[in-house]
């Protein structure tokens, strides 16, 4: 360090170092909260009694209660973070973390959970009922311990009857696993074609074409990462990897990327030729999207039957791409989407208001960086963030929503944004998973939010639907937070204020080793029915620690009021997951509407049968699916619900 | 005519003292407009700028900001450039070009009471010309972006000193004994 910077750090001491009085483990090594509340926030206790007490006056059921049972599930992965997200901290797009995903993988009825880990090996876990499960990683031979990863996608690419397995990464190639049959996967991506090496995101399969194959949308990020790489130390308390593996070290301008046309990449559309190959075919489709897109979903929001995109921009405005019968995909945004979330991380359409039509639910992370925002403020758009961030930074001001939007699809008269009126606002969100977890027949969302190391403790957002007319917070009323133990911290940095770190502005004023505690923080989420019993349980993926396995107690709360209908779906003509199918359940003098798109949760594709709560109707007249092949099927006098039903697609239309 | 004040020169800077705000105002940054409470609208606007700004290259380093007015010669990393850090004086009534850029991370060089906000960003330059129309101190209040405040939790970055011209020649030679910009290493320069 020059004397000059030297000078300047010592000017620039933040206040908290100056003033904290630092406490010592077990070990003897001085111990540090940053921020100074964040083993122990005053704010929640206060927040929580004003949720329950709120929870006295609302309608939408939510006597039930999640448990986090983790550390006696089994499911003992650790997620490992890259040192740009702790001891070499920047803000760069590595602390959007890892996805999760579930599917069948080895046929035996229970649904199993695949964790990708940002350094060290990912998880694969199998399913052993009764919320038990069992590492199956090295065996299935998916551990991956020596790419950085981000998430993984559940696909039959091959129509063959189980789910395969992509694994995206940052600067190594993405991974492709055909299974076997057995649980077990073989490594085709070189022969396949989706070999992409670069900073990819989110890989979502979908039939463009309606050929019966799936294709792929793979989103592409933007080169946020430089040429020097580095060995991983990662957080101090995790056990040490015997080989840890190197990353590239991200720019300190990362979030500017957007401004540099050399760092742009275009997402990718690749199509799936049959025998594990595909083709990328972007340019064919005319397809060239540039924005730093994290996420996508398709939709049909044209009900033409032909699937479309919706991309999301983390640095700027979202895209939307109509499909022309699989020849040609057009940027159709303005028109349809005058304005969209600046910074969108995470996104899920879903029939919110039982209307029949898919609505879009957007998360906004990045422009709840804009500003220090206090827990009072939650709720609130960030209606500061051209006061904070520059015209030249946002694109033009007067374009953007500052926040979650939740796009109720009015049919003709196109799209209204209603997240204010509706309550989907909140802070510092990731994804988006969606599921009736109180059965009641109008879907839920968990909003996967908050962040880690050097930032405050912020809870995940569950938003519990009031018949459509209003979501209501209930992350406390249902026991999502806080979490097991009270947990909101864990040691993030290690320094060795005596030696190597002595330089370090942590370490002013310090001589012995220096622990540093940062929050805990969720990044993706997947709701399923873990064990069996009925209920939607669910599962997180968190930054730098081990899941939390969620249990819910719904079924036990509910008895024999609990309704629902799960369905699976088994193309023939269709791509065998039936990704793009829409299903209509009719129950009495009611229906429900889902699309089975896969969508999980952040960054993550799953194949999961699709879940109904029946609310207070028992029987179920009759189920219609619209296959992806456009084929319309109705199956009748499905009669009791609360059971697991496998419908196939008619041989012939 | 442009009238030239300085040679190189360092403003210190005191970052512990509280500094007085001469007049509390809110704008519109796109259009500079910056009214006062009780006073007629005043303009920091482009068209108000003469052909002949004074140039400054503002560059965020270390969360500091760093101040290099341009010459006689219009050319930087010359040696009659002046230098300051933190504080950037400014004349009354005279056009000002400044020039932003970073040396590693995003900087918002944001002076909310007069209007003023843009991005500084490696290998990037992007221009605020306006003209100083009101005598005082204004805060250049760090950018919070994504994190780094957190680590580098002061609320300001230096502040505004918009001075006569009088004042202003004669703070630019106050500083001619102070160490110049040049004489740092290599790695302290903006990068353009």
């Amino acid at each position: 360090m020059t004397p000059a910077r030297l000078l300047v750090s010592s000017l620039f001491l933040p206040a908290f170092f100056l003033s904290t009085e630092t406490r010592a483990d077990a070990a003897g090594s001085s111990v540090l909260y940053f921020p100074e509340d964040v083993g122990n926030p005053a704010w929640v206790k206060p927040r929580q009694e004003q949720q329950l007490e709120e929870g006295k006056k609302v309608s939408v059921f939510h006597n039930f209660t999640f448990t986090d049972i983790q550390p006696k599930s089994g499911m003992d992965f650790l997620h490992r973070i890259v040192d740009d997200v702790g001891l070499d901290y920047k803000a760069v797009h590595y602390d959007h973390g890892n996805g999760i995903a579930a599917a069948d993988v080895n046929l035996d009825g229970l649904i199993d959970i695949y964790l990708v880990s940002q350094a060290g090996p990912n998880g694969l876990y199998l399913n052993q009922g009764d919320g038990k499960f069992a590492d199956a990683t090295a065996a299935a031979g998916v551990a991956l311990p020596d790419v950085i990863g981000v998430t993984a996608s559940f696909a039959d690419i091959d129509n063959d009857g189980d789910p395969d397995l992509y694994v995206t990464n940052v600067r190594s190639a993405n991974r492709l696993f055909e299974n076997l049959g057995d649980g077990t996967f073989k490594d085709i991506s070189e022969r396949s074609g989706l070999d992409y090496d670069g900073h990819s995101s989110s890989a979502i399969f979908f039939d463009y074409d309606r050929d019966g194959l799936l294709d792929l949308l793979l989103t592409e990020v933007g080169q946020y990462t430089t040429e020097q790489s580095r060995r991983i130390q990662g957080t101090p308390t995790d056990e040490k990897l015997e080989n840890p593996p190197t990353y590239y070290v991200g720019f300190r301008d990362a979030f500017a990327g957007h401004l540099k046309a050399e760092r742009e990449r275009s997402s990718l559309i690749y199509r799936n030729l049959g025998g594990n190959r595909f083709s990328d075919q972007s340019e064919a489709l005319g397809f060239s999207d540039l924005s730093w897109t994290g996420a996508a979903t398709p939709t049909d929001f044209n009900n033409d039957g032909w699937p479309d995109l919706y991309l999301l921009n983390m640095q700027g405005g979202d895209q939307y791409w109509v499909n022309r019968e699989g020849k040609k995909f057009e940027r159709m945004t303005r028109e349809v989407f005058p304005k969209t979330p600046w910074g969108s991380m995470g996104v899920k359409s879903f029939d919110f208001d039982n209307d029949g039509d898919m609505d879009l639910l957007l998360t906004d992370m990045h422009s709840d960086m804009s500003e220090k925002v206090d827990v009072d403020r939650e709720k609130l758009k960030a209606t500061w963030v051209e006061q904070n961030w520059s015209a030249t930074f946002l694109g033009g001001k007067g374009k953007s929503i500052y926040g979650n939007a939740l796009f109720r699809n009015d049919g003709a008269a196109g799209f209204t944004e209603v997240s204010d009126s509706m309550n989907t606002e909140n802070y510092w969100p990731w994804g988006v998973s969606v599921g009736d977890l109180n059965a009641d027949g109008w879907q839920d969302a968990l909003l996967i939010s908050s962040m880690n190391y050097p930032f405050r403790y912020a809870p995940n957002s569950l938003l519990l639907n009031q018949q459509g007319e209003r979501f209501v917070d209930a992350e406390y009323l249902v026991g999502l937070e806080p979490r097991r133990d009270n947990r909101t911290a864990k040691p993030w940095i290690a320094l060795d204020c005596d030696g190597i770190h002595a330089d370090s502005k942590d370490c002013a004023g310090r001589d012995s080793d220096l622990t540093i505690y940062g929050a805990l923080g969720s990044r993706s989420s997947v709701m399923l029915d873990m064990d069996g019993d009925g209920d939607l349980d669910i599962i997180t993926s968190e930054l730098g620690d081990v899941p939390q396995v969620l249990r819910s107690n719904l079924a036990e709360q509910k008895g024999d009021k609990l309704n629902y209908l799960a369905v699976r779906l088994v193309g023939t003509q269709s791509n065998r997951n039936a990704l793009g199918a829409k299903v209509t359940v009719h129950a009495g003098d009611q229906k429900w509407v889902q699309v089975n798109d896969g969508q999980s949760g952040y960054l993550s594709q799953s194949i999961l049968p699709l879940y109904f709560g029946l609310g207070d109707q028992s029987q179920v007249d009759r189920v219609e699916v619209v296959w992806p092949n456009g084929q319309q099927q109705s199956f009748d006098k499905i009669g009791d619900g609360n059971r697991v039903i496998e419908l196939t697609e008619a041989a012939e239309g | 005519m442009r009238v030239w004040f300085g040679i190189a020169a360092i403003a210190g800077v005191s970052f512990g003292a509280s500094y007085a705000v001469t007049r509390a105002m809110s704008g519109d940054d796109d259009s500079r407009t910056v009214q006062g409470s009780g006073h007629p609208t005043q303009t920091y606007a482009e068209q108000d700028a003469p052909a002949t700004p004074q140039i400054i290259e503002v560059t965020g380093s270390e969360f500091v900001w760093r101040f290099r007015y341009l010459g006689p010669d219009e050319l930087a990393g010359t040696p009659d450039d002046v230098i300051t850090e933190g504080e950037l004086v400014l004349p009354l009534g005279q056009p000002v070009e400044l020039r932003l850029t970073s040396t590693d991370y995003i900087y918002t060089f944001r002076a909310p009471e007069i209007g003023l906000l843009e991005s500084a960003i490696p290998a990037l330059e992007f221009t605020l010309a306006f003209t100083p129309a009101e005598v005082g101190q204004f805060l250049l209040e760090i950018d919070p972006h994504c994190g780094n405040r957190e680590l580098h939790d002061n609320d300001t970055m230096g502040f505004i000193s918009v001075v006569t011209p009088e004042a202003y020649r004669d703070r630019l030679t106050e500083a001619q004994a102070r160490p110049h910009w040049n004489s740092l290493s290599q790695a302290d320069q903006p990068i353009l």
